[in-house]
């Protein structure tokens, strides 16, 4: 497995070249490219007719030569404006604002922030009246900080209440959304017992499991509670759905 | 006898809904703290609120932004690129070799690699991001060094004549110069609770026993000359010392009141002013003085309308004889009548020069003032290098230029060593008129310019170059000035060029200034290009070339031209 996740189907014809196929006889035997799914980052409440994305192009390096994501590197480099690509939506019933009176946290990190623009732009719609709490974190405040007069905007206007940000690579310790909760701690929990829905969008790998700690350890400070009895607490929140993952 | 009503009604004596909207910011400041410390601590912005902005001048501090890359940014739903320019206090220009170190270190961690020595003696950070004032203002506080006034609607750094022949008479000018800004600089402790941490201490005295809550109108600038040099353009300042001096050194000055370059477009009520020389003082008599002309432009100024809230324009709404007797009752004693003096010219002197007193003074040529690593010309390096072993001190001059000062003639040839090291020797070897050019910043980082300045006037310099070549002047010391926009920081209507900017790549020429600054010069041709601007200049050259007057300077000549055309 560790050896197809680090070679791709050019690398290893390249190192184990066949003589007699032919490129058309390839590809033939070759499946489909997967469609990729992405969040939407806009209300239609408030754009109309048109879907917004946040795409991060993704770039390594592999065996000597830069390699690029056959998605977002196809929509970021490749298509030209005005041009049409097939999509479709697939819906995602698990991952729903909650009525317009009930305070939301939102921890969307780096492309994981997508949903939460289309959650602020539909409260925006609706003159939501309920609280929001946006955790967003990215590498560098100065390039990365997506979507940034957009939240100073909302700030200003009150549809976004909090904005909490850790940009990880612009201090010499690494700050993270989890490390931004955890000093929110006492703040974080009074939402949560005021009956906040709590929100993760992004990586699945390390940020939801450093999220889903940080919420537990949160609990477990703030409402004197047993580990036991944090971790029954936030089973709980995602029993009644207050507690929404959308992890890739 | 005839009493003049004066109208008070756009000055401090009205309540605060009657003024303009900077003065209900400056008086609910609580002297200058505002919300600027919860504001350094935001993350969401690299910049600060509107208010905060406002107050941070008077720290010493702007908040500008790359504009060369705005609109990128504005695509990427990003705010501008905010940063910070950091304007030093250093009264005089004068700065030790430990000073200026420590501002090369600065400049290296956290201002771009690069140093701005301004038009008013003193340097400027740019480039610096929120999170790195506090270091740079504790840095400079190591060598005894603030930004406390260094912009803001107070009483901003004094000016000093950077090399008169007389070496005691310069100690002395600067330790004036010093004491000077220290006395009118805000006295708030807010200064030291934002940039120092220090403990906010409860207090009943008055915070500003002279500026109060609403400080000053606008800027007011000072600045001290010693005859012949103009260097500072004294008929530029609020208020400007001429030196008169005699056998046992500096005896007292010359006044002059109300002088100013700013100009804000499209407000024709807005105009640059040559000051007036009201009258001679003693020496002893000079903090008073400065007390009672800056208490006046305090109580009289227009703080309605802000573009006519320099002291200029105070003097000219209520009489200069109105303002020079309000001076006189507030100093406790009238101004004797001017002593004769005699200013030859506004520009610097360069390369080695023996002191009175044995050393050597060296005057190094630095174009528009930008110190930084250039190919072949290593700048910054070659003078961190000189400050690393110079046992006198190093000047800023008003034209932005460096005098490396007090050189023993043991160290002479290690400094010359060094000079040609870094390709700094013969920097002066270049035209007249590029010796005596002077370029505001303007892009990309002032947030008022309206066209290059600093980044092109080099450039266009080359190209009027070739203009003397062609008609013999190549030598002819003839002033050039450029600023981005009309306020003029580069001083640019008293220049005998002087070109402001309009829009990219426009500009409006201005001709016939006085060689040191003694006459304004004249709106020539209104928002041209380069191409028409050699045009005019090519004409003009010429003409000069073959008609003017022995010794007659270019200012002169084109004013005398100027005029016949007019009348004609």
């Amino acid at each position: 497995m560790k050896f197809l996740y680090e070679h791709h189907i050019v690398d290893i014809i390249r190192r184990f070249p066949v003589a007699g196929v032919e490129a058309d006889s390839l590809l033939a035997g070759l499946r489909p490219l997967q469609p990729r799914l992405y969040s939407l980052a806009s209300s239609q409440a408030l754009v109309g007719n048109e879907a917004h994305l946040t795409v991060a192009r993704v770039r390594y390096e592999l065996h000597g030569t830069a390699r690029g994501g056959v998605a977002t590197t196809q929509i970021a480099d490749r298509l030209e404006m005005g041009s049409t690509i097939p999509v479709y939506v697939q819906e995602n019933p698990h991952f729903r604002l909650p009525a317009d009176d009930v305070p939301i946290i939102m921890v969307g990190p780096g492309t994981g922030v997508a949903p939460f623009r289309a959650f602020l732009q539909e409260r925006e719609a609706r003159a939501a009246a309920g609280r929001s709490w946006l955790f967003f974190g990215e590498r560098n405040f100065r390039s990365d900080f997506l979507y940034q007069v957009e939240w100073q905007e909302w700030l200003d206007e009150g549809v976004l209440s909090r904005l909490d940000v850790a940009f990880s690579r612009d201090a010499s310790s690494k700050t993270y959304v989890q490390h931004r909760m955890r000093e929110q701690s006492r703040n974080l929990f009074a939402w949560l017992e005021e009956g906040a829905h709590f929100y993760v969008c992004g990586d699945g790998k390390a940020m939801a499991r450093d999220v889903h700690e940080a919420l537990i350890g949160i609990v477990e400070h703030e409402g004197g509670r047993s580990r036991e009895a944090a971790e029954d607490y936030i089973r709980n929140l995602a029993a009644e759905h207050r507690y929404q993952r959308d992890v890739y | 006898m005839t009493t003049r009503t004066i109208d008070r009604s756009t000055d401090l004596s009205q309540a605060l809904d009657k003024l303009g909207p900077d003065e209900t910011l400056k008086y609910n400041s609580d002297y200058l703290r505002g919300h600027i410390a919860s504001d350094l601590l935001d993350r969401i912005t690299g910049g600060v609120t509107f208010a905060s902005n406002k107050l941070m001048k008077f720290h010493g501090i702007y908040q500008q932004d790359d504009r060369d890359i705005r609109d990128e940014r504005r695509r990427q739903k990003l705010e501008p690129a905010l940063t910070f320019m950091v304007r030093v206090r250093l009264p005089g220009g004068v700065c030790t070799p430990e000073q200026w170190l420590k501002i090369d270190e600065l400049a290296q961690t956290h201002g771009g690699n690069t140093i701005r020595l301004t038009t008013r003696q003193t340097f400027q950070f740019h480039w610096i991001v929120k999170e790195d004032i506090k270091p740079t203002i504790e840095g400079l506080h190591d060598v005894l060094l603030d930004t406390i006034a260094a912009c803001g609607d107070d009483s901003r750094g004094v000016m000093a004549t950077a090399d008169p022949a007389d070496s005691d008479i310069h100690a002395e000018v600067a330790e004036l110069s010093k004491q000077l800004s220290d006395h009118v600089i805000p006295k708030t402790r807010a200064y030291h609770e934002i940039w120092y941490g220090e403990e906010r201490v409860a207090t009943s005295e008055n915070e500003e026993p002279f500026y109060g809550k609403q400080y000053l109108p606008r800027k007011f600038k000072i600045g001290f000359v010693v005859p012949p040099s103009n260097d500072i353009d004294v008929y530029t300042q609020d208020l400007g010392f001429i030196a008169v001096t005699g056998p046992n050194g500096i005896e007292g000055f010359n006044v002059t009141i109300g002088g100013g370059m700013g100009r804000t477009d499209n407000e024709p009520t807005t105009y640059p002013r040559l000051a007036d020389v009201v009258g001679f003082i003693p020496k002893d008599r000079l903090l008073a003085c400065a007390d009672a002309v800056m208490g006046v432009q305090r109580d009289y100024g227009n703080r309605v309308v802000r573009a006519r809230a320099r002291f200029k324009y105070t003097i000219d709404d209520k009489g200069l004889d109105f303002i020079k007797s309000e001076i006189e009752q507030r100093m406790g004693a009238p101004f004797e009548s001017a002593r004769p003096f005699d200013l030859t010219t506004n520009g610097d002197g360069f390369g080695w020069r023996q002191t009175d007193r044995g050393t050597w003074n060296y005057g190094l040529f630095i174009a528009n003032g930008r110190v930084s690593d250039l190919p072949g010309r290593d700048i910054m390096t070659g003078l961190r290098e000189i400050a690393k072993v110079l046992s006198g001190n190093l000047r800023l001059t008003p034209n932005q230029n460096l005098i490396i000062a007090g050189v023993t003639p043991e160290d002479k040839p290690q400094i010359e060593a060094l000079l040609a090291k870094h390709g700094l020797a013969e920097s002066d070897k270049t035209s007249s008129l590029r010796l005596n050019s002077i370029a505001c910043v303007a892009l990309p980082t002032c947030p008022l310019a309206m066209a290059e300045a600093e980044r092109y006037l080099p450039d266009l310099i080359t190209k009027i170059e070739a203009i003397l070549e062609q008609n013999g002047l190549a030598q002819e010391p003839i002033t050039i000035r450029m600023s981005g926009c009309p306020n003029g920081c580069s001083r640019p209507y008293v220049s005998e060029i002087a070109l402001t900017g309009r829009a990219p790549g426009k500009y409006n020429l201005y001709l016939g200034g006085g060689f040191h600054g003694e006459r304004l010069n004249s709106l020539y041709a209104e928002n041209i290009g380069e191409e028409r601007i050699l045009e005019i200049l090519s004409e003009k050259l010429s003409t000069y070339a073959n008609e003017r007057a022995p010794g007659e300077r270019f200012g002169d000549f084109v004013t005398r031209m100027i005029d016949r055309e007019r009348a004609a």
